[in-house]
């Protein structure tokens, strides 16, 4: 069921242009605060936007938010994480170092900065994000990298001559990428979330793009007296997350038996 | 494992056939933009906008407290500071007051009149008038307190009193005020709202004397009552003023004003009465409290207005094709479906139509909803080399933000690429409209009673409003005029010549008037008001 609806969102979001619906961006007066009608299957939002034809663009932004994010955040904080697993020493408490400040760093204040200064815009955004999720991926990449370091093939890697970038990639990248899509997996839900509560705050992207973040925050003023609004981006995002959770955890936890095995 | 596998790809198949229906379905729909907006939307007028028919009322009974929800904690009760302050008329009164057309006539004082067409003005003062402190209110008392909004540069005042050049007491009973040049709209400073600045809200010079600086918190007027409890941010209370000068008023016994900025929870406190009367600051509030059939409302859109500052000193709008284009690309009627449940006070003049400055020649000139026109004029901009790339600054309010989207939508449609950038409150006004940073910026004034000095301060070359840098000499001079003349049809002529020039400038865009109201029980009688939502509680009595 998870893979269903999160298929189904992908689906929508990757072929949404070629998708017969409404100008996400057009309103129509007609349907200001409409309900839910033949023309207008989720109803119409407070310019009289279509809610439906919103949440499937809204899917491309949340999507492209959560993955880009997490897979900038993965590459660079992974490759990082198994320099510093790898060949510990000073590499690994320059990057230990530089792993706690951003840790320290309250997250929201730091995107409040980066949008402050280059802007609000999707790809300010995913920076932000990445650079928030980097110090995670290099303290898991190191964790498994040091587990792996010590199994004989590397050694046997070591002792053929091969260069320390050869092991790295060849050698320890195909076991550290394991746990780090798992975990990367459930941080993309955790990026849709963020990326929603940074629209609420007007900090997220710019309209007229629409995202789930921003159509929840949009309806807030009506959530009175036309709850519809706010809801229904609400709940496609709720499953969607839900959904990436469920996934997640399920993947992570074959990981886990996979690597007890060995 | 295997089984679970089988469930899967048979849900698949059914999303499949799911997205295949859905997509038939919307073939099937009415799919492209609609431009057309539901008729009907129309506007919201005056409703009680100077307070109840106090002969209608009956004979008012004495007794019972007011509780009152206003929308935001006051700051201080000291005129030279710039705050709204509901309780401050309570505790003042003032010298003068505007009555139901506009034109300040004497209250607190006896007679304001000028010997030689504007330049010196003899005040005279009721007999026998004390403060609460027991503290004549004499010539010297009103002299001390014009005094400061002349010392201080940052009052409110300040604009308007720096215009007098010396002051005498000419008996205990009379002030003279010697001006630099003659000054006509001199009597209105003595009545105007309290946040506008009012010099006519004078405290005990005694007590000015006692409190100092903390004369904010420890005020001592000669209204109708004194300020007894504050608690900030919790509640204000004031009881009857036993020395006041008007005969058996005022009828209430005591007042009590408590802040609820939320307006949801504002709202909720009338509608669950809670409090008796609610100062409400948005459009939402004066709408349900029109729709509630159970509370008055007290509302006039008077003038001043919602609007969009443009910037006439920066592309693209020192350009006026531009200027029209963005007027006429509103739809008014879809704003109103949008942004005012249908229901709108339209403006297409800085002075109300009931304001009797407005002229059929004025609004005429105003450019109507035109959408063809606009995106011609755009394309002509355009092909003269210029960009229809415009950043539009407003607040982050849920509210404006709508409005931002809204405008976005509109400006699409006759090819003016809109880029909403929001700021704090705080941020924006400093960083924003005050340091002139902007192209297209939003902005929410009015309803205001009289046009000194909103009209001045904002159409003005050196207006302190006037943030889009407009300059017309002719305004300008017509503005300076419309100041310094006491003769009124000679004002009036003035005004509504202002009124035809900046429509025809295009000085600003407007869309709506603003919304200020107070909505009460309909056992609150007597409401005695100004437009900018200021009381005179004197008169004010509960039937219950």
């Amino acid at each position: 069921m998870a893979w269903t609806w999160l298929g189904a969102v992908v689906l929508a979001a990757v072929f949404a242009p070629l998708l017969p619906l409404w100008d996400p961006a057009v309103p129509d007066y007609t349907a200001v605060f409409s309900g839910i009608t033949p023309q207008h299957w989720l109803g119409g939002d407070t310019l009289g936007r279509d809610t439906f034809s919103r949440v499937v663009y809204g899917a491309r932004a949340s999507l492209l938010v959560g993955i880009c994010a997490v897979g900038l955040g993965a590459l660079v904080g992974g490759f990082l994480g198994m320099l510093a697993g790898y060949f510990g020493g000073r590499t690994e408490r320059v990057l230990a170092l530089v792993t706690d400040v951003v840790l320290a760093f309250p997250g929201l204040v730091f995107i409040i900065a980066i949008v402050a200064i280059l802007g609000s815009s999707l790809s300010n955004l995913i920076l932000g994000l990445a650079i928030l999720s980097v110090p995670t991926f290099i303290r898991l990449a190191r964790a498994a990298t040091l587990v792996v370091a010590q199994r004989e093939f590397v050694l046997a890697a070591r002792a053929y001559g091969c260069s320390p970038i050869r092991i790295i990639t060849r050698e320890i990248a195909p076991n550290v990428v394991l746990p780090v899509a798992a975990y990367g997996f459930i941080m993309i839900g955790v990026f849709i979330v963020v990326e929603g509560s940074l629209s609420f705050l007007g900090l997220g992207i710019p309209p007229p793009t629409p995202s789930w973040g921003g159509m929840i925050a949009g309806g807030r003023a009506e959530l009175l007296n036309y709850p519809h609004i706010s809801l229904f981006p609400a709940a496609v995002m709720f499953l969607t997350v839900l959904s990436i959770n469920y996934i997640g955890e399920r993947t992570r936890k074959q990981f886990e038996v996979k690597e007890s095995n060995l | 494992m295997n089984a679970n596998e089988q469930w899967r790809s048979s849900t698949g198949a059914r999303v499949l056939a799911l997205l295949l229906g859905l997509t038939v379905l919307a073939a099937c729909g009415n799919v492209g933009p609609a431009a057309a907006v539901p008729a009907g939307t129309d506007g919201i007028s005056a409703v009680n906008a100077r307070g109840g028919d106090l002969a209608a009322e009956g004979p008012p009974r004495s007794g019972g407290t007011l509780v009152m929800g206003t929308d935001r904690e006051a700051i201080t009760f000291d005129p030279t500071v710039q705050n709204s302050n509901m309780a401050a008329l309570a505790v003042y009164d003032s010298l003068l007051k505007l009555d139901d057309d506009g034109k300040p006539q004497p209250y607190l004082a006896e007679s304001m009149q000028t010997t030689d067409g504007g330049v010196t003005w003899r005040m005279g003062l009721r007999e026998g008038v004390v403060f609460s402190d027991g503290t004549p209110l004499d010539a010297q008392a009103v002299i001390t307190n014009v005094q400061r909004h002349i010392d201080k540069a940052s009052s409110p005042g300040h604009l308007y009193a720096q215009r007098i050049a010396s002051m005498r007491a000419v008996d205990p009973r009379t002030v003279e005020f010697t001006l630099a040049e003659p000054f006509g709209s001199f009597p209105s400073v003595f009545a105007l709202s309290f946040t506008a600045g009012n010099l006519g809200t004078i405290i005990s010079p005694a007590a000015l004397e006692q409190y100092g600086d903390d004369i904010g918190t420890h005020p001592v007027g000669a209204g109708p009552f004194v300020l007894s409890d504050w608690v900030r941010d919790s509640r204000m209370v004031l009881t009857r003023n036993p020395q006041y000068w008007q005969q058996g008023m005022p009828y209430l016994d005591g007042l009590e004003f408590r802040p609820l900025p939320d307006t949801e929870t504002r709202y909720a406190s009338i509608e669950n009465g809670d409090v008796d009367l609610i100062f409400g600051g948005y459009h939402t509030e004066l709408l349900r409290g029109l729709q509630d059939p159970n509370l008055e409302v007290y509302y006039g859109p008077g003038n001043g207005a919602e609007y969009l500052y443009f910037n006439h000193v920066q592309a693209p709008f020192d350009d006026k094709r531009m200027r029209e284009a963005v007027v006429r690309g509103i739809n008014l009627d879809a704003l109103a479906a949008t942004q005012f449940r249908g229901q709108m006070a339209r403006a297409s003049n800085w002075f109300g139509a009931d304001s009797g400055y407005s002229t059929p020649e004025a609004d005429s000139a105003w450019p109507a909803y035109d959408p063809e026109r606009a995106k011609q004029l755009v394309q002509e901009y355009v092909a003269s080399g210029g960009s229809a790339t415009v950043q539009y600054k407003t607040t982050n309010a849920p509210n404006r933000v709508q409005f931002a989207e809204f405008l976005q939508a509109q400006m699409a449609e006759i090819g003016i690429t809109l880029q909403p950038q929001f700021f704090d409150l705080a941020q924006y006004s400093s960083s924003v409209v005050q340091s002139h940073d902007f192209q297209l910026a939003g902005w929410v004034g009015g309803p205001t009673d009289v046009p000194y000095p909103g009209v001045l301060n904002l159409m003005h070359t050196r207006g302190n409003t006037n943030y889009g840098s407009y300059s017309n000499p002719e305004v300008d001079t017509l503005l300076d005029q419309a100041a310094a003349t006491t003769d009124e049809a000679e004002r009036t002529r003035l005004y509504e010549r202002v009124g035809l020039l900046t429509n025809q400038d295009i000085a600003v865009a407007y869309y709506s008037r603003g919304y200020l109201s107070a909505v009460a029980k309909p056992e609150v009688k007597g409401v005695v008001r100004y437009l900018t939502r200021d009381v005179f509680f004197a008169t004010t009595w509960l039937d219950r």
